[in-house]
């Protein structure tokens, strides 16, 4: 009776081959790296010896624990029946098992007691959830991809080929179905194991293959706990060998469902809930028939009825309802469709209504005989472009069309069981069992968010070695590591008599025999290791070789290559696949780059922030405090603070200016490869442009712009310089100059101006000086909506407020975007782009005054236009009281030059301008005496700047007013010059560098 | 049966395929526009020299060389301004250019020939601006005592910077400045043009107190619909008597008797019958040059990308008139029309924010429309007479479907004058046309009609009439708003 996706979700489930990891090649070929972390450290570190052993201080360092999982949880997460057994036989129940079997030296029957009684104990910690949660197609696929995308397989083994992961799981059991009818039990056919004969690229390390079969995470998870785990595993493992990829809650749980996927119950009438099941689907879909084959849904879960409103767009969309329809009486049924555009109808798998094809709103109607019950039902609606609706009514023997009443749905819903294996144990049980965990040394190693059985951890733990306690005996009888016998082993490494057990079950011999040769020479590791040794040491404790190559060392592992996958459409081959090589990166990366990398949980940003968005593969959060040190390690590594690092230039806008060019087609074309932050790039998808310098040391940024393979990046970068000669005619064809303009220009931040030659919206409305000034009439924020903007090919620019006859603004750097003002319907409040911006006062520049130290008056001037010289530089105008007023501004030294010239036909007395004010708490500045031809020189701080006035009669004789801020004023000297209508002159030059 | 019938759709589908085109007698000429320039055309006046002066809704000015060259090959712009916030017309007087910004109406001129302009004088900022995007300013035009006269759009939605006075007027300007609100209850102006005997025009688009797009007479004092400036009406610079109340939902004819003031349309162009956005708009000058029309006014329609045609006769103290389809299919949303030296009309326009049916795919276009010569079959005019139209042709008609009631379809409706966006056609009635008379020129028809409305808008429909040489009427409809009817 179920409809075929239960059928084939179902079959999912069932379906051997899913659940059986390929056979990878991955431990068995030849020319493999030796790793860089010596065995007999590494396992005294992993089996965390520490925690019982008592450790010279001079040698903790070097083994530093990899501390056991904390418990606090572990009822909610691990189910009992896996317990038991584990605690039953630790190294049989859990592959690459490290935890010492404490029980072994009890006699039978008091394991078997001492079990239960942890059991219950461990029981108390967190709970299972009770009630079972639905498992939907989408969840496992998503999950699938994740598994197999994100990194996981990096360090566990992979639970498909590679080549499967193109195909959704349905359409690999479709296949698998027509295989086994057709092969008639030939090969499977879906995994094949990877040629052994495989290439290995020297340095490459063995992969660490930790196998995590699904039959054993179904016999020891449950859903929420696994996801929740997922979420934030270094909650449960702090040490970070499990780190955290930075999955989302529904990422987590639909990975967890993935690899929990043994567990989802079998279906059967008991599981049927209200409403129906729904698949959305996001695709221009064949209106022909509602079978879509190769189109998986985009979405899916349960609706109370047919409501197409689960719909996510309103166009080009596909759904599918399908459940039980529960019909209360025998007879002939008739249904009717009234959709737009097409639908079907079909009742136990026969097409009852056909209201297919391209149409607008259409009713069509179909009958059936049916008997009284349950029948499954399916509705498929699809819609291409225009209005979409969707109707569905049904008509009983002898009665009214009617819609179908929400109580007659119901839906079978895949399942995950629910959690209750732990029972409720006897408090005197769970008694014992805490009693039991702390005396048995368990306390030594795992936290339990238990108070007083946590609290009691330090008699056992080391942690940091205490010099105090050197020597001393920890957890009763332990010995010192110090002195414990190679030669004659005792305790956990008690050899097996006769095939019994063991406290601890090594994975080979030569395990055991590591220990036991660094346990010899315990001393030696007292040695300190270099910078570079301790880095190397580190990343294999973390396994960062599994995906980062450094110094010749790691990298993907080739049997894997092909599950790293990035974003196609960046056009990168493996640079846009793998994650980046680390060589060096201690002295690529600057400190406080380095830091947020390893420090900060990365993933938690949008993705735009991300570094390198094509990767599939996500960089993990270790635990700030597992990798805190390696900031420094690394940089010492790599020699980031040697001397004899090239140092950037000073910025200047001819740089800057240089550094744009060079980047823009026409140039160097870095906005070939390299997107300008929203602005896709022109070619393939590298780095962005912005940010770039923010993360680099300009040392490595000249190296790699000079010669880029000399950074040990596997990169496509080209070499711009050959022969020491740059191709663009900039700065003289200086490569060393014109990688200094490119790192002034990357920073500007979100200053820069777009690069020449990209193109979209956002970069079409740019407005770039070229060989003369632009003018753009605009409404802009905080200033009138009656504004002028001009900007000067000297990258100054300014804002002129037509509507107060007043300069309003100018600023440094990218000019202006036009995209509010010139795009459709547009009137956006434009502001300047820049935030190297000064803010001239308000009001007028000049006013009548009599004192100087009045108040400054409202005074209202008129806008008379403007004078446009043969350079397209304007000339401002307005007018008061017979007053003449030409305002020039102009580019001058990196700021902005005022010449106000002023006309009238009778000299105005007390005229004065205001020069500049600074807000309040303005403090720092200086009046000297004139200088050559009338200059006076201020500085000034808050804004700081520089101001140089000049008077046409050299008498400047300033005011300053402290009052509510500062303002320098200055009177209008009138002069007459010639016989014109309007003889009186006064001419005033302010240079002002902000 | 069957088979006549048949033989008699296949000799119909022939003849349609030779029925006359628009192409046969008015060609376009597209001006190729470098693939940098973003032309959204928005004004177009001549230089002293002729070459055509167009600006774009970007505030640029551009001088075109070699416009007129047929095909047009070797067309240059150059830049002769920029900086201009949003200029919707041109106007030359001697050296200056007259131009009106959102903020200011402006003249600028160029002093020393090099084709840029080097001077721009504010003539009038008396108005502000609130920072409403849709506050544009039209014009201006060149009214008979030399004034400047300009029409102001009104805001919609949102106002940054708060609500300013004098939107949806036409004002006048003097040569010194001074700015004199003139008419009241414009809603978007898209068009603003002194007729060659003085009297000043608009162009409004339908849309609230608006029911349908229209020709309207800016008469001084008028009030013309739409109730957004009626607060500035109460200003000591507006020098004409208060409109009053505006009536909601009332029968355009009924306004007239409530507001004294409202001005009646002289030409409705009812909704995608003729347009949805008509905007400029030339009398033909040309004397014959662009073909029969002297005299007559062609007006662009933005959303149609078309030019419709336009007769206006004085009825009762009041100009009024008829409508006709033109030409369809320009390049772009059409806007802007400048008569060309050689009599072709310039068409300039965009359809940026608003969609047009234009043909380019580039948002923007200038083209010259070109009479061929030939001679188009068209209802020259349709003029209202006591008891019913007099009909004049291009051509000589053939008598007998001239002649024939059967041959018209002639009915009548008004609009709803209310704050809905648009009016329906309502009170529509079917009139019967009870005799038809030749005129002793051979190319003119009087039909007596039943039923005529005052305030009315008549549309007549000339499937059946053919001319002398049995060609059907190139544009068989014209919509004639019958505003006031003739007295005997």
């Amino acid at each position: 009776m179920p409809g075929r996706c239960l059928g084939v979700a179902l079959g999912v489930i069932g379906s051997a081959a899913l659940t059986i990891g390929p056979a990878l090649a991955l431990q068995s070929n030849s020319g493999l790296s030796e790793e860089p972390l010596p065995r007999g450290e590494r396992l005294l570190s992993e089996f965390h010896c520490s925690a019982c052993h008592s450790i010279p201080a001079a040698v903790f360092p070097r083994v530093l624990p990899l501390e056991a999982p904390d418990l606090a949880s572990l009822a909610g997460r691990v189910r009992s029946d896996y317990l038991r057994q584990f605690l039953a036989e630790p190294a049989k129940f859990h592959p690459r098992n490290r935890m010492p079997d404490l029980l072994v030296a009890l006699p039978a029957a008091e394991r078997d007691q001492a079990i239960e009684e942890l059991v219950a104990f461990l029981g108390t910690l967190g709970e299972g959830s009770e009630e079972g949660i639905p498992a939907l197609v989408g969840e496992l696929e998503r999950g699938r991809q994740l598994f197999h995308g994100a990194g996981c397989v990096a360090c566990h083994r992979p639970h498909e080929d590679v080549y499967d992961l193109d195909w959704t799981l349905q359409e690999l059991l479709a296949e698998d179905e027509q295989a086994d009818t057709e092969d008639e039990g030939g090969e499977t056919g879906v995994l094949q194991s990877i040629d052994d004969e495989i290439f290995v690229r020297p340095g490459t390390l063995p992969h660490p293959d930790r196998v995590i079969e699904s039959a054993w995470l179904a016999g020891k998870y449950n859903v929420v706990g696994l996801a929740a785990f997922l979420e934030d595993p270094l909650l449960v493992r702090p040490s970070g060998n499990m780190p955290d990829l930075g999955l989302s809650g529904e990422e987590a749980m639909s990975l967890a469902k993935y690899l929990l996927r043994e567990q989802i119950m079998p279906l059967d009438e008991g599981q049927s809930v209200p409403g129906l099941r729904y698949e959305y689907f996001e695709a221009r879909l064949d209106t022909g028939s509602p079978d879509w084959p190769g189109v998986s849904p985009a979405a899916a879960g349960s609706t109370a009825d047919f409501d197409i409103s689960v719909r996510q767009r309103n166009d080009n969309f596909g759904l599918r309802f399908s459940g039980i329809v529960e019909i209360p009486e025998a007879g002939h049924w008739s249904f009717a469709l009234t959709s737009d555009d097409g639908s079907w109808l079909e009742v136990d798998g026969r097409m009852v209504v056909d209201n297919g094809g391209n149409h607008g709103s259409k009713r069509v109607t179909g009958g059936v005989d049916l008997e009284a019950g349950a029948h499954s039902i399916r509705v498929s609606m699809f819609e291409h472009g225009g209005g979409e609706e969707l109707k569905v009514q049904w008509q009983a023997p002898g009665a009214e069309f009617d819609p179908i009443p929400a109580e007659a749905l119901s839906h079978l819903a895949l399942r995950f069981p629910g959690d209750e294996s732990f029972g409720t144990a006897l408090p005197e049980t769970i008694a014992a069992g805490r009693e039991r965990f702390v005396s048995l040394g368990c306390v030594g190693c795992h936290a339990t968010g238990v108070t007083n059985v946590d609290m009691r951890r330090g008699s056992f733990r080391s942690g940091m070695p205490d010099p105090s306690r050197e020597g001393q005996a920890r957890h009763g009888d332990a010995p010192a590591l110090a002195d414990l016998d190679p030669g004659q082993p005792s305790g956990c490494l008690t050899p097996a008599a006769d095939g019994g057990p063991t406290r601890i079950v090594f994975d080979e011999p030569a395990d055991r025999a590591a220990v036991l040769e660094t346990l010899a020479s315990l001393g030696e590791l007292a040695t300190p290791l270099s910078s570079s040794d301790q880095v190397a040491r580190r990343m294999q404790r973390l396994n960062c070789y599994a995906c980062h190559r450094r110094s010749d060392l790691g990298g993907p592992h080739p049997a894997l290559a092909d599950f790293f996958a990035g974003d196609e459409n960046a056009e990168l081959g493996d640079e846009g696949r793998f994650p980046p090589p680390l060589t060096g990166v201690g002295s690529k990366l600057n400190h406080s780059w380095l830091q947020s990398v390893l420090l900060e949980d990365l993933n938690a940003s949008p993705a735009n922030f991300r570094v390198r968005p094509y990767l599939e593969t996500r960089m993990p959060y270790f635990g700030a405090s597992n990798v805190r040190d390696l900031v420094d390690l690394l940089r010492d590594a790599d020699g980031a603070e040697s001397a004899g690092r090239a140092q950037p230039l000073a910025s200047s806008s001819s740089l800057i200016q240089a550094g744009h060019e060079l980047a823009g087609t026409g140039g160097l074309g870095c906005v070939q490869c390299h997107p300008f932050g929203t602005v896709p790039s022109l070619g393939v998808t590298s780095v962005n442009l912005f940010g770039m310098v923010e993360r680099l040391e300009y040392d490595w940024f000249r190296q790699l712009l000079l010669d880029p393979t000399s950074t040990g990046l596997d990169t496509r970068m080209p070499a711009f310089w050959l022969e020491g000669e740059s191709p663009v005619d900039v700065l003289d064809k200086d490569p060393a100059r014109q990688i200094e303009a490119l790192w002034a220009f990357l920073m500007q931040g979100d200053n820069m101006m777009p690069p020449r030659g990209l193109n979209s919206p956002e970069v079409a409305y740019e407005l770039i000086p070229d060989d003369r000034p632009l003018c753009v009439g605009v409404f802009m924020k905080d200033v009138s909506p009656r504004t002028l903007a001009v900007g000067f090919p000297e990258w100054v620019h300014y804002a002129y407020d037509m509507q107060a006859a007043r300069l309003a603004s100018s600023w440094r750097g990218r000019f202006f975007n036009t995209r509010g003002t010139w795009q459709g319907r547009a009137g956006a409040l434009e502001s300047p782009p820049s935030a190297d911006t000064l803010n001239w006062p308000e009001g007028a520049a000049l006013a009548p005054l009599v004192d100087l130290g009045d108040v400054w008056p409202e005074t209202t001037w008129a806008f008379g236009g403007r004078r446009m010289n043969s350079k397209g530089q304007p000339t401002l105008l307005s007018s008061w009281k017979g007053v003449r007023l030409e305002d020039q501004p102009l580019p001058f030294a990196g700021g902005l030059a005022r010449e106000f010239h002023l006309s009238a036909a009778q000299p105005v007395p007390d005229l004065a301008l205001r020069v500049f004010q600074w807000a309040e708490g303005g403090e720092a500045w200086s009046m000297p005496a004139p200088g050559e031809n009338g200059l006076r020189h201020f500085t000034a701080m808050d804004p700081p700047l520089q101001l140089r006035v000049q008077d046409s009669t050299g008498d400047v004789t300033p005011t300053a007013l402290v009052g509510r801020g500062v303002e320098l004023r200055l009177p209008v000297h009138w002069q007459k010059e010639g016989q014109s209508p309007r003889p009186w002159r006064a001419r005033i030059r302010v240079e002002v560098i902000w | 049966m069957n088979a006549i019938l048949l033989s008699a759709l296949t000799l119909g589908a022939g003849l349609v395929g030779q029925d006359p085109t628009e192409d046969d007698y008015y060609r376009i000429v597209p001006l190729p526009i470098p693939e940098a320039l973003v032309l959204e055309v928005s004004g177009i006046t001549l230089l002293a020299d002729g070459r055509p002066l167009v600006c774009n809704r970007r505030g640029e000015v551009f001088v075109v060389e070699n416009a007129y060259d047929d095909p047009a090959e070797h067309v240059l712009f150059h830049k002769f301004a920029e900086g201009l916030q949003e200029p919707l017309g041109l106007l030359r007087q001697g050296d200056w250019i007259y131009l009106a910004q959102r903020g200011e109406l402006t003249r600028m001129r160029d002093v020393d020939g090099d084709d840029r302009a080097d001077e721009f004088e504010t003539i009038c900022d008396t108005w502000r601006v609130s920072g409403n995007y849709h506050e544009y300013n039209f014009g201006p035009t060149l009214g008979p005592e030399g004034n400047f006269w300009i029409t102001t759009n009104k805001p919609f939605g949102g106002q940054p910077f708060g609500a300013v006075p004098w939107r949806g007027f036409a004002m006048r300007i003097t040569p010194e400045g001074e700015m004199i609100p003139t008419v009241c209850g414009l809603r978007s102006p898209s068009g603003v043009q002194a007729s060659p005997w003085g009297d000043v025009f608009y162009t409004d688009n339908q849309g609230e107190w608006c029911g349908a797009s229209k020709l309207s007479w800016l008469k001084p004092g008028s009030f013309q619909g739409h109730p957004h400036g009626l607060a500035s009406c109460e200003q000591d610079l507006w020098p004409y008597e208060h409109p009053g109340e505006i009536p909601n939902r009332v029968l355009m004819p009924e306004v007239s008797k409530q507001v004294e003031s409202f001005q009646m349309p002289s030409v409705w162009f009812p909704r995608d019958k003729m347009g949805r956005a008509p905007a400029g708009f030339v009398w033909d000058t040309t004397e014959g040059a662009f073909g029969p029309f002297a005299g007559q006014v062609f007006v662009t329609d933005q959303y149609e990308a078309s030019v419709m045609r336009v007769s206006l006769e004085m009825v009762q103290g009041h100009w009024q008139g008829a409508c006709y389809p033109f030409r369809r299919r320009l390049g772009t949303g059409a806007l802007r029309l400048q008569w060309a030296p050689d009599g072709s009309l310039i068409m300039g326009g965009t359809d940026r924010g608003w969609p047009s049916l234009g043909t380019n795919g580039r948002g923007f276009g200038l083209e010259r429309l070109v009479w061929t010569g030939e001679m188009p079959f068209e209802l020259l005019e349709m003029s209202a007479r006591p008891q019913g139209f007099h009909l004049t042709f291009t051509e000589t008609v053939d008598p007998e479907s001239a002649l024939d009631p059967e041959s018209y379809d002639l009915s009548s409706y008004t609009y709803i004058l209310h704050s809905d966006y648009g009016s329906p056609e309502v009170e529509n009635e079917t009139l019967s046309i009870t005799s038809c008379t030749l005129g002793d020129d051979g190319r003119s028809v009087e039909i007596m009609v039943e039923g005529l409305r005052a305030g009315w808008l008549h549309e007549l429909h000339l499937d059946g009439v053919r001319s002398a040489g049995g060609a059907p009427v190139l544009h068989p409809r014209a919509y004639y708003t019958l505003a006031f009817r003739p007295e005997d």
